[in-house]
This record gives structure tokens, C-alpha cells and sequence, in this order.
């Protein structure tokens, strides 16, 4: 069976990149039915890969990133390829495709992060709930600049805290397709809004194709020990990968 | 946008079964009335907010009193949406 497209799948961060492994398989596997084929990336510092998180610089996530588009286009010459990430992996692939060259079709955005500052608050909130519990400090929740510190079992370098500060807000990428997938805890007899959040992001782009907002019941992402996978997910993502690979064929003629 | 109903969402989100949605109304206690919003939940709790209404709250904005009741949570809210 000859490949279709191929898609780069980014990891969340941090615990949340764990408990979203079954469900990146269970999409890899939806992918794969469908003539898809997919590269799961592991930023390094994260997950499984090489080297210490304390290490780690957002630009060196996003040249890995280009390092595996290389890899993937040398495997795959002329197959349509697409990026899918959920969480904060949602805001590297935007980063990344606004800042570095890639020759993409689209990319689908699951649960997404807002922007850096979004995925280090938890973070920096922890760090100074620990820090003013240590020390009777009750006013602030300012994240400790100075040295490396560990949170949560991370151990965070200034350089990170800053580049993740620095991660801008996602949106549409101009001569890209997106589609961003809200999933919301909604009561069954309730329809499937989006959250106001992403309802301003979609609304917010005023350039290129307009955003695919879709919403998909499951369960949150945060805080959820053992979170249940959106069964509805992965044919999502597949559907969407195969929808625009044949939209980019056709347009090929 | 309805804050009330998507705070009572998370709240519940948050809180888990034992909490549904219908149990909160605007004058539910919240901080010192319910055992599992500790610390811990109140950090969950204002990184959902967060991610569900598109704001940034900074963190010397964030006062016990915000958290006193839901319809204080909602107010804190709304006021950042009128930002």
C-alpha cells in the first residue's frame, strides 16, 4: 500500500505527555488504517529522548522539528505531509510554522495550549506554592529566575522558563491549513460549543484560511490522574489528514 | 457566554463526581467550605480558567476573596474579560 500523507505528531509537556501517549498511539494507529503514515517527535529533554530538560531551549525543539521534517521528507519525496499535536505541542508546531520553513499542508492542534505563558503558569504556580509554603510567604507567585529550579520532577533552566515565556499565541498559519479541536467535559444534552478561548482565537484571524474549530466531548487534560481518552479523536485527525492530502492532490490536478 | 455556567463546568471538572454542576449556585462557599479545594485544586482550577476563557491572571492579582463564594469567582472573572 503506497503512502498517502505522512503526519509529525508533537508530544505534550511534561506529565502530560505521558498521559497522552495512549491516545498518540490510538491516533498513529488511525493514521495507519487510513495509508498515513506517522513520526512521533519527542523533543529532547522530554518523554523518552536523550538529554536533561534543564538542557532544553525552545529554538532547539524547533530545529529538531526541522530535523525531522528533513528525515520525513527524504523518506516520503512528494507525499503530502501534516503536523497534529495536542497541548503545548500545539504551540510548538505553530511556532514552528511561523518561524522556520517547512513545506507542510496543515496542521491539527488537539486541546491546545494557548501560548507559552499558558503552559508554564501551573508551573510557576506550583514552584511558589512550594517556595511560600517553605518560607511563610503568602503574596507572590513569582517564578524563581535566577537558578535552575525543579518542579513537579522538571528541572527548568532560566533560558526554558523564558522561551516557553516567549512561545507566542497560536492561530492560523498563513498558507497552511488548521483546524484546533476543543475538548470539553459537556453534559451529553448540551451542544458541542467551543470554549470562549478558542472561540477568540478562531475569531481572531484575520489572515490566510480561516481556522477549523471543532468540538469533541472527553474529559480535560489537567489535573485528571488517569485521563479517558476522546474515542472520537483519532478519526478526527485522520479524516482531517486524508481530507486535505486529497484536496492538495487535487489541486495538483 | 454564560461565566456562571462554565465555572459551575469546571468547578465540577475539578472537584470531580461528588461535585456535579447543579450543586453550585451563585452563593455556594467555596474556599474553606469545600475540603478538596485545597492549594493544589485552587492551581488547577485558575489554569482551567484560564485555558477556557483565554486569559492571563497574574498571580498577585489572585486573593482568598476571589475564591470566597462562586459568585465572587464569577466577578473576578468577568472583570478580567472586561479587560
Amino acid at each position: 500500500m503506497s503512502v498517502r500523507a505522512a503526519v509529525i505528531l508533537v508530544q505534550a509537556f511534561g506529565d502530560e505527555a505521558g498521559v497522552t501517549r495512549r491516545v498518540q498511539r490510538m491516533i498513529a494507529e488511525a493514521l495507519s488504517e487510513q495509508g498515513v503514515v506517522a513520526y512521533l517527535a519527542d523533543p529532547s529533554g522530554t518523554g523518552d529522548s536523550e538529554g536533561m530538560l534543564v538542557d532544553s531551549t525552545v529554538s532547539g525543539w524547533l530545529d529538531e522539528l526541522q530535523a525531522l521534517e528533513t528525515v520525513v521528507r527524504g523518506e516520503h519525496v512528494g507525499v503530502p505531509l501534516h503536523f497534529a499535536a495536542g497541548r503545548f505541542g500545539a504551540c510548538l508546531v505553530h511556532a514552528y510554522l511561523t518561524q522556520r520553513r517547512s513545506s507542510s499542508i496543515g496542521w491539527v492542534g488537539w486541546a491546545p495550549v494557548l501560548d507559552g505563558p499558558g503552559q508554564l503558569a501551573p508551573f510557576a504556580r506550583i514552584a511558589a506554592l512550594r517556595g511560600r509554603q517553605a518560607s511563610g510567604d503568602r503574596r507572590s507567585f513569582e517564578w524563581p529566575n535566577a537558578l535552575p529550579v525543579e518542579v513537579a520532577g522538571l528541572e527548568f533552566a532560566p533560558s526554558l522558563v523564558a522561551g516557553i515565556r516567549g512561545v507566542p499565541r497560536i492561530g492560523a498559519v498563513c498558507g497552511r491549513r488548521t483546524m484546533l479541536v476543543d475538548i470539553r467535559d459537556l453534559p451529553e444534552d448540551e451542544p458541542p460549543v467551543p470554549s470562549p478561548a478558542l472561540s477568540r482565537v478562531a475569531d481572531a484571524n484575520t489572515g490566510g484560511d480561516p481556522i477549523e474549530l471543532r468540538v469533541l466531548r472527553g474529559r480535560p487534560f489537567w489535573s485528571v490522574p488517569d485521563p479517558v481518552d476522546c474515542p472520537e479523536l483519532p478519526g478526527l485527525v485522520a479524516a482531517t489528514i486524508v481530507r486535505w492530502s486529497d484536496d492538495a492532490a487535487a489541486l495538483r490536478g | 457566554m454564560n461565566t456562571l455556567q462554565e465555572i459551575t463546568r469546571l468547578l465540577n471538572s475539578q472537584l470531580g463526581p461528588a461535585y456535579p454542576a447543579s450543586t453550585f449556585s451563585v452563593d455556594t462557599r467555596l474556599l474553606g467550605a469545600i475540603p478538596e479545594l485545597d492549594s493544589m485544586a485552587v492551581v488547577g482550577l485558575l489554569t482551567t480558567i484560564e485555558e477556557t476563557f483565554g486569559i492571563q491572571i497574574a498571580d498577585d492579582a489572585v486573593s482568598a476573596d476571589d475564591f470566597e463564594t462562586v459568585a465572587t469567582l464569577v466577578a473576578f472573572i468577568d472583570g478580567h474579560l472586561r479587560r
